[in-house]
């Protein structure tokens, strides 16, 4: 006798269940073919002092020294360049800071205090930074990263903003900022401040283009308008009916 | 016949006759400009110092000497040398030359023109003008009230 119909559908469990643990720490070697396969596959990278004489591979002389010397940037180094050029791009304003020997605890307090309007407070090392900054709009910065410093970055240009917090930060001195493009010095960013909103200074800019053109025109139609003022106050005068004398 | 030589488990050949041949040269590596600095950074004391003010162009070619300065200055241990002393940093934009002003208790001013020193320079400076006053300054200054504590006799 068959399942009938009343009886309820039947839907399979499946558990996956380990009876042992995985073997990791002595796997079984593979097969002999593929194991051929693996130890070929190994990269074979060729020793540069193979060759040199004993003289050159001293471990006093100079030359050896310069072999074994790094070159380039680390891997991890090309990592944190690719970041602050992500950074440096996608943020408007951009402050340099001279920083004197700080705390984590002060560190942590300034970065609260710029966090709050959508900045952040970083320190990198010069030779990254540098090495990010080659060949693009912010080269100019690589003159000031002689000393100690660290680097402020807005999405937007809150200068006032940043020049208030820089007084509460006591172990910053800001030197210098790259808004919108341009690179501006402190004087030039207290003068930047006291500017109104971009919206406002434009329509103050179509205001004083128009009324250049109507002043001239002012100008221009002066003497005519007077004229024609002038010669119907005459034809007024004229046609006027004659006052009763007596 | 040629005396075999000894060779340690480092791979280095030991000399049979060292103790014979006195010691000659510097044990360790030669002074650097940084050792100099250190030695001079150690020597800071703002004791007799009333007021550091700083005034630079961050533009200017050297302006990285007077930075230093202010970084170094700003090192705890200096700082606790002298805590009502205050530090005034101004950045200008006038490429004028970077200018350290010190002023002193005993009403002395010292200003530093570092349009062409080095960090090194200042600090010797630092430290040749401060020496003199320094040990007049702990001269003058009143001795601890010393009390004598009597042990009590035993009875």
């Amino acid at each position: 006798m068959g399942w009938g119909r009343s009886s309820p559908p039947w839907t399979p469990v499946v558990a996956i269940v380990r009876y042992r643990k995985p073997n990791i720490q002595r796997p079984h070697p593979p097969h002999w073919e593929r194991a051929k396969v693996l130890k070929l596959v190994i990269p074979q990278y060729p020793d540069p002092l193979k060759d040199l004489p004993f003289n050159l591979t001293c471990e006093k002389n100079t030359m050896y020294k310069d072999l074994n010397k790094k070159t380039g940037l680390h891997q991890y180094e090309k990592v944190m360049v690719r970041l602050i050029k992500k950074r440096l791009d996608s943020s408007r304003m951009v402050a340099v800071l001279h920083r004197n020997r700080t705390t984590r605890e002060d560190e942590f307090e300034a970065n609260l205090l710029i966090h709050k309007e959508g900045m952040t407070l970083r320190s990198y090392t010069d030779n990254l930074v540098i090495e990010a900054v080659k060949e693009t709009q912010f080269e100019p910065i690589t003159s000031l990263f002689v000393s100690q410093q660290s680097l402020i970055f807005s999405e937007e240009p809150k200068v006032a903003f940043l020049l208030k917090a820089v007084r509460k930060m006591p172990t910053f001195t800001l030197l210098a900022a790259i808004v919108d493009g341009s690179f501006l010095s402190v004087s030039q960013l207290n003068w930047y401040s006291r500017l109104p909103s971009l919206d406002v200074m434009r329509a103050q800019l179509c205001s004083s283009l128009s009324s250049l053109g109507s002043q001239l025109t002012n100008v221009l139609t002066h003497h005519p308008s007077e004229l024609s003022r002038c010669l119907d106050e005459r034809q007024k005068a004229v046609n006027a009916p004659p006052s009763d004398s007596t | 016949m040629a005396r075999k030589l000894t060779i340690n488990k480092f791979g280095k050949v030991i000399n049979p006759i060292r103790h014979a041949i006195a010691f000659e040269g510097r044990w360790g590596r030669p002074p650097t400009t940084k050792t100099f600095i250190a030695e001079q950074i150690r020597k800071v004391d703002l004791r007799p110092v009333k007021a550091v003010n700083v005034r630079f162009d961050p533009f200017h070619p050297n302006a990285q000497a007077v930075r230093e300065f202010m970084f170094i200055t700003s090192f705890p241990k200096i700082r606790k040398t002298n805590l009502k002393c205050t530090f005034k940093c101004d950045v200008v934009n006038d490429r004028s030359e970077p200018s350290i002003f010190i002023d002193f208790e005993n009403k002395q001013k010292c200003i530093f023109k570092a349009g062409s020193l080095n960090i090194l320079d200042i600090l010797q400076n630092y430290n040749k003008v401060v020496e003199p006053i320094l040990q007049k300054y702990q001269e003058d200054q009143p001795k601890p009230f010393e009390v004598k504590v009597e042990r009590k006799r035993r009875r």
